[in-house]
């Protein structure tokens, strides 16, 4: 009869505590595996998603503090300029997986034909004019492709080469929609042009006027034209909603600037830079005399970072390095937004968790201690045939673990099953409350709207409210088994310790003599 | 030297600012092979004495010397688990065991080296004690006083210990009871060279115990019986 098979015999022959401290464990375990149940499903969901998103970044000048300084000095500061050399050294940040800086410029054309999703979006304009932004890439293997947000179909074409990407060559890569309106496959050729207006009298004209119109009147000063060749032909992967709030207009333009965006080696935007200064230093002496070459060109930088967490860490070192009035727009707060139900579905399961532990750990210990005072009697026994208080103790917690453990292994499996449906009920409904709530809000008028520049650039959120859903599930994996185990074991053996310092506090004397 | 010497032990119970004193520097020996009473009237501090013997308590001044040794300097947890069994006036078994149980406990938890066979020894010593196999395998609460208190003996045997002390062991029995324990109580003494010590109020122990001491106003007496220990053949 060591502690062992005591503690065993107890168990056994006194069934109704036994069963008493069996129900509370398992009703108790079944709310603590309910809550780690949805936490841990939270987790894995937020961890699929994110790796599904990454998560991009971009420096963009600070208009909103800019404002804000001009307002209260009156005078507005210069924002410095970011260099390729900054952009660069942010990009040997360790937090970042991929970057580029891009030059991006425009240039127009009367031939090349536009996409538009719907026909009503196609300007007004008499002599088809049509403008294009192209983005001079300085990573021949194009980051948009590395990152999905654009794909090369198969068997039509490639990325630049390094000669291309050294030597100033007019190649191109255009979208499949772009490719089709105007007959062109991998190996066709068609015309840009660079046209420089000469806007010395725009002034005597009447107010401005928008460049579709203007183009009829406006005095052209000097022109370029180059022409491209096709050497790969892309689609770009669908965004599903842009991280602003619209009514969907914004994602008709933002197909149509994914599906006319031309990509092009840095050194075309530079060449097409260089030769806007030259031409404007002729035409306007007085106001580019001041100016370089250099601050034509118009960069973009994208960071795409190894996991969303750096996120934080990333702005800060960035701005660290960036000049000042400059900010961090990244995608995170996008993913947060969408992300957002099932984290208030989480935080209610983490009070539900901390509140079910603290519930256990005080009913649990005010069971034991009243079990034990019941058996003071018999633990007086043992102390005078001079048991050892460690052996007596190990007995106490022997049978309250084993009576605990089958009640947590129970509610593991029960709680696990039950917040399944529950926590899906409750995603849902959360999700359909926001929704209503930003509804609300839109009406109401205080809710703007908004693209980011990262919208623009095809790295808006790619996540829907079904992409959360269907990436949501409880499950009851290794991460989660472990964790209930260790809240479950903790909250038990916590409960022990108040019990355990009565055990050690009696006195045996007083009890049997 | 003597099996058991208690030397200048004295106790009081402390009652708030008040001290009651209870033992005043008592001095005795114990030998084995002899079977002991110790009177006293109620509230004299029978029970005091026995707890500090089984080492359930500590003299405030004095020592109890164990073969020599102070029992503080053996432990009183280590004293109690191989040097001695207690007897209890209310059994004190653990009643949701049986008899075998109860006696096994004890078995489980001295360090003292016994027989291999557990169950065989337990069955032997109860029967011994007058506890056949059947009422071995009862749960203790089903069993008379006579019969827990057998229990507790066997219980106080099983551990192969020479000292056996006993805390008013008969006060619930009848008489009839109260002499086949007191018997065995002698047999431990004389056949199996115990040492017996008994604490009691009845008149019936002191006169079959070898050696009678009187316990009064915190002082261990020697007791004059008005006849000599009636001897079993
Ligand atoms: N914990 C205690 N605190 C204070 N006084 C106590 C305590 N325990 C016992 N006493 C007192 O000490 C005295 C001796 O008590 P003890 O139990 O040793 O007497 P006893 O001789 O065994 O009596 P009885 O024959 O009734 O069992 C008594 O007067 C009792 O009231
Ligand atoms: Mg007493």
């Amino acid at each position: 009869m060591n502690f062992v098979k005591r503690g065993i015999t107890s168990v056994i022959r006194k069934p109704g505590k036994t069963v008493i401290l069996l129900l509370i464990v398992f009703v108790l375990g079944n709310v603590i595996s309910f809550a780690v149940s949805i936490g841990q499903a939270v987790d894995n969901a937020e961890n699929a998603l994110r790796q599904r998103v990454g998560v991009a970044a971009m420096l963009e000048a600070d208009w909103q503090t800019l404002d804000e300084v001009s307002q209260s000095t009156g005078e507005y500061p210069e924002p410095g300029v970011l260099t390729p050399e900054t952009m660069k050294k942010i990009g040997a940040l360790p937090y970042v997986k991929d970057f580029d800086y891009t030059i991006d410029f425009g240039l127009q054309s009367k031939k090349l034909k536009r996409f538009y999703v719907r026909e009503e979006n196609r300007p007004i304009s008499e002599d088809g004019l049509e403008y294009y932004n192209l983005k001079g890439v300085n990573d021949p293997e194009i980051v948009d492709l590395k990152e999905n947000k654009i794909k090369l179909l198969p068997g039509q074409g490639r990325t630049f080469n390094k000669q291309e990407m050294e030597s100033l060559t007019y190649v191109a890569l255009v979208s499949q929609k772009l490719a089709e309106i105007n007959n062109l496959s991998v190996g066709s050729k068609f015309q840009l042009d660079n046209v420089i207006y000469d806007y010395s009298d725009i002034e005597a004209r009447d107010g401005m006027s928008t460049s579709a119109e203007a183009d009829g009147g406006m005095k052209v000063f000097a022109s370029q034209t180059y022409e491209f060749e096709v050497i790969g032909i892309f689609e770009p992967v669908e965004q599903k909603k842009s991280s602003g709030n619209n009514n969907g207009m914004d994602d008709e333009y933002l197909t149509e600037e994914a599906q006319n965006r031309i990509y092009v080696p840095a050194s075309v935007g530079e060449a097409s830079a260089e030769y806007n200064y030259e031409q404007s230093v002729k035409m306007d002496p007085e106001t580019f005399k001041d100016l370089s070459k250099e601050d034509l060109r118009y960069y973009q930088n994208l960071y795409i970072l190894n996991d969303s967490r750096d996120i934080e860490k990333f702005r800060e070192e960035a701005l660290a390095l960036a000049p000042d009035y400059y900010m961090v727009t990244d995608t995170a707060k996008a993913f947060d937004q969408i992300a957002a139900p099932m984290k208030s579905i989480q935080s209610i399961a983490n009070i539900v968790l901390i509140g079910a532990a603290a519930a256990a750990i005080i009913i649990l210990t005010l069971l034991v201690t009243l079990f034990l005072r019941d058996r003071r009697h018999e633990i007086g026994i043992y102390l005078s045939l001079g048991e050892r208080k460690l052996k007596i103790v190990s007995q106490i917690l022997l049978e309250v673990a084993a009576i605990a453990m089958v009640g947590i292994v129970l509610s593991l499996f029960s709680g696990n099953l039950v917040s399944g449906g529950i926590s899906k009920t409750m995603l849902n409904n959360e999700i359909v409350a926001r929704a209503e709530e930003q509804e609300e809000q839109q009406s109401g008028g205080s809710f703007t709207t908004y693209t980011s520049t990262l919208d623009w650039m095809g790295y808006g959120n790619n996540l829907s409210d079904e992409d959360l859903t269907g990436a949501y599930r409880v499950s009851l994996d290794l991460r989660t088994v472990l964790l209930f185990f260790a809240v479950g074991i903790g909250t038990v053996v916590v409960s022990t310790l108040v019990p355990i310092i009565y055990v050690l506090r009696l006195n045996p004397k007083k009890i049997l003599m | 030297m003597s099996f058991i010497q208690v030397q200048e032990a004295g106790y009081f119970y402390q009652d708030g600012d008040s001290r009651r004193f209870i033992l005043n520097n008592v001095s005795c020996e114990f030998e084995k092979g002899t079977f002991y009473a110790i009177l006293g009237e109620s509230g004299s501090g029978k029970t005091t004495f026995l707890s500090l013997l089984s080492a359930l308590d500590k003299p405030r001044s004095g020592a109890v010397i164990y073969e020599g040794q102070n029992i503080a300097a053996i432990g009183a947890e280590n004293y109690r688990r191989n040097k001695l069994g207690i007897i209890f006036q209310a059994y004190n078994l653990i009643p949701y065991m049986t008899a075998a149980e109860n006696v096994r406990v004890a078995m489980s938890i001295t360090d003292n080296q016994l027989p291999s066979d557990p169950a065989a020894v337990a069955y032997n010593l109860l029967d011994y004690i007058g506890i056949g196999k059947d009422k071995a395998d009862r749960t203790v609460n089903k069993l008379s006083g006579g019969e827990q208190q057998r229990v507790a003996i066997a219980r106080a045997l099983a551990t192969n210990v020479d000292l056996i002390l006993a805390d008013e062991p008969t006060g619930n029995l009848d008489e009839e009871m109260e002499n086949e324990i007191i018997e065995i109580f002698r047999k431990l003494a004389h056949e199996h060279g115990k040492c017996v010590i008994v604490v009691t109020h009845s008149g019936e122990i002191a006169q079959k115990a070898d050696t009678v001491f009187k316990l009064r106003k915190g002082n261990l007496e020697p007791y004059e019986r008005l006849s000599e220990p009636v001897q079993q053949q």
